[in-house]
């Protein structure tokens, strides 16, 4: 459906985009990660030919975003990542003149508005003006501009950056239900986001992809300590001496002291190494009760963490 | 094409900007009507589209300055330029929507003449029907250069007031020019900062050296080879070439009853260059 390949964008001396390349199937849904400022809105921008390239080049479906511009368009609905909303319109006319401007056919114009306006969940706002309209729904007037023209892929630059929690669920639900019948770009920099909907995730960082995988295998392969929280009754400098001294055991540290007589203890192991049954044999031993025993979760905050951080270590 | 333009010209009704420029025109119109039609009885129109030329530069920021500045700053160019529209397409929609304001403000005051010529009024109708033909092609410049001023900033104060001061200047350039020295050597000195302007914007849009170097030589040498062989083409050159090109001086053939086709044809390219400009404006945005 996509493919960017070798995307190189440059600012002056800044160098926005490093030789970006991915490819996207039909029907995947893919989130863009990365802090603000790596380059997401950027490539978004290149791939919906509002910016154009330095080097490289973008093909949807096969055409050309530079030299089949309008081919190439018609297939991609965009959001912005500011919803790019006539203030001093009503909605109605706003979409209108979506469709006019999408060169929807006359016939199909109001049929078109009423099938979007009911799937977004903005038909009770559609008579009034969008300047007085709620952030949600501003956003949800965004993606329906995005639907309009039924584009196959759909590409939506940070949707709930800005909203409320109620109104971030009502947004992802929205494009979970987008998900099954559109290929789907999102770009976000909060990871639970991404986690909940995308097939793939590509991290970016400072212009270029970092990694890029499911959700899944970045968690497994990413993370290569093994890290566990321990919640132990007993003396504070008996209990760390001797789990540190436990072999496999990387690194212990006293975290707080949550319970009377207790202390919490975060442990990482080394890799592949498990440590729980030594660590409980070393407690029955001593009679230290073990209160709590958890592996930590890892999740993509780690991850991403991790491998922007590394990266910016390497560079320092 | 169509939907720009409707939505703009919807944009200038729903927000008071239409408004507030129709009535600026009318007003302005309707002041030196009453002076010259009413108080000193005089039913020559093309006095009154003569005096409005200048301050009609005041009111057409009011048409161009929100054109491409608004949508820069709301951000809504995304949409327009993401869209499967072509960009000299979205440029000309709203060019035309804001010439067809102007175009209406100036129909309306064709009430004026018509009025003195149905009281009774000798009104020389060709003279008038000069006039306004050629207040409509000096409108158009304007608007042009107004629209090309707001493609180049997203703040729209910014935009109107560097359209005022454009204005200003394209206003008062033969008025300038026949002020300054007019020894040949002096002007050889302008033709040669303009060489060298033009060198340098060169270099900003394309970044090669050579091309810059051979444009630059080749502009000075031959405007000294000129100087020493034809010494004659420098006199009151600087007048002459702000006369040439000067939008003012054009118009007022059009209302002392001269309808000069090659002024017309003049108007018209100018406009056509303009807009070009614009598009080219945008274009390299997406570039840089």
């Amino acid at each position: 459906m996509i493919e960017v390949k070798n995307l190189v964008k440059r600012y002056g001396n800044h160098l926005a985009l490093d030789n970006v390349s991915f490819t996207i199937e039909k029907g995947e849904v893919v989130g863009f990660l990365g802090p603000n400022g790596a380059g997401k809105s950027t490539t978004m921008n290149i791939i919906t030919g509002y910016l154009s390239s330095t080097e490289g080049e973008v093909l949807v479906d096969g055409l050309s975003v530079l030299d089949n511009p309008e081919k190439a368009k018609q297939k991609i609905g965009y959001l912005p990542e500011i919803p790019p909303l006539y203030t001093d319109m009503t909605v109605n006319e706003y979409l209108s003149f979506v469709c006019d401007l999408k060169k929807v056919p006359m016939s199909q114009k109001a049929e078109m508005i009423t099938r979007i306006t009911k799937q977004v969940r903005i038909n009770d706002v559609r008579k009034r003006l969008i300047r007085n309209l709620s952030k949600g729904y501003k956003q949800r007037v965004g993606i329906a501009q995005a639907l309009i023209g039924q584009p196959e892929l759909l590409i939506l630059d940070e949707p709930t950056v800005g909203l409320d929690p109620k109104q971030i669920t009502e947004v992802r639900d929205l494009i979970k239900n987008l998900s099954e019948d559109h290929t789907l770009i999102i770009s976000s920099h909060i990871l639970a986001e991404v986690q909940a909907v995308c097939d793939r995730v590509i991290i970016i960082n400072r212009g270029r992809i970092v990694a890029e995988d499911t959700p899944d295998n970045l968690a497994k392969t990413a993370v290569k300590s093994n890290k566990l929280e321990l919640r132990i009754k007993g003396s504070k400098n008996d209990v760390l001496n001797g789990i540190s001294q436990l072999p496999g055991i990387k690194f212990a540290e006293i975290v707080r002291i949550r319970e009377e007589g207790a202390v919490d203890v975060n442990v990482e192991t080394e890799e592949e190494a498990d440590v729980r049954e030594a660590i409980f044999n070393f407690c029955s031993e001593n009679h230290y009760p073990i209160l709590m025993m958890k592996t930590s979760e890892v999740n993509l905050e780690d991850i991403f963490l991790q491998i922007t951080g590394e990266r910016e270590a390497k560079r320092a | 094409m169509r939907a720009v333009y409707l939505k703009e010209l919807r944009s200038y009704f729903t927000t008071p900007l239409g408004y507030v420029f129709m009535a600026f025109m009318l007003v302005l119109f309707g002041i030196y009507f009453m002076l010259y039609g009413l108080i000193y009885q005089n039913a020559d129109y093309s006095y009154v589209l003569d005096a409005v030329t200048m301050l009609i530069l005041f009111a057409l920021p009011l048409l161009t300055m929100r054109m491409f500045s608004e949508e820069m700053k709301n951000k809504t160019d995304q949409l327009l330029f993401t869209s499967p529209v072509k960009i000299w397409k979205i440029v000309m929609g709203k060019y035309l929507a804001a010439l067809t304001l102007f175009t209406l403000a100036l129909v309306i005051t064709m009430f004026q003449p018509i009025a003195l010529s149905a009281l009774g009024g000798s009104v020389p109708i060709q003279k008038v029907a000069g006039g306004y033909i050629g207040f409509f092609l000096y409108g158009c410049c304007f608007t042009a250069i107004g629209m090309l001023i707001s493609s180049a900033t997203e703040n729209q104060l910014v935009a109107a007031i560097a359209s005022i001061g454009v204005f200003m200047l394209i206003f008062l350039l033969d008025g300038i020019a026949t002020m300054l020295p007019s020894t040949r050597a002096f002007a050889l000195g302008v033709i040669i900062i303009a060489v060298l302007i033009v060198a340098f914007l060169i270099y900003r849009a394309v970044r090669d050296i050579y091309v810059t170097g051979i444009v630059g030589v080749v502009g000075i040498g031959a405007a000294v080879l000129l100087f020493f062989f034809v010494p004659s083409l420098y006199d009151n050159l600087l007048v002459n070439v702000a006369d040439w090109c000067s939008l003012v001086i054009r118009y007022s053939d059009f209302y002392t009853g001269v309808f000069d086709f090659s002024n017309v044809v003049f108007y018209v390219s100018f406009t056509v260059f303009i807009v070009f400009l614009t598009i080219q404006v945008i274009e390299k945005r997406r570039w840089s």
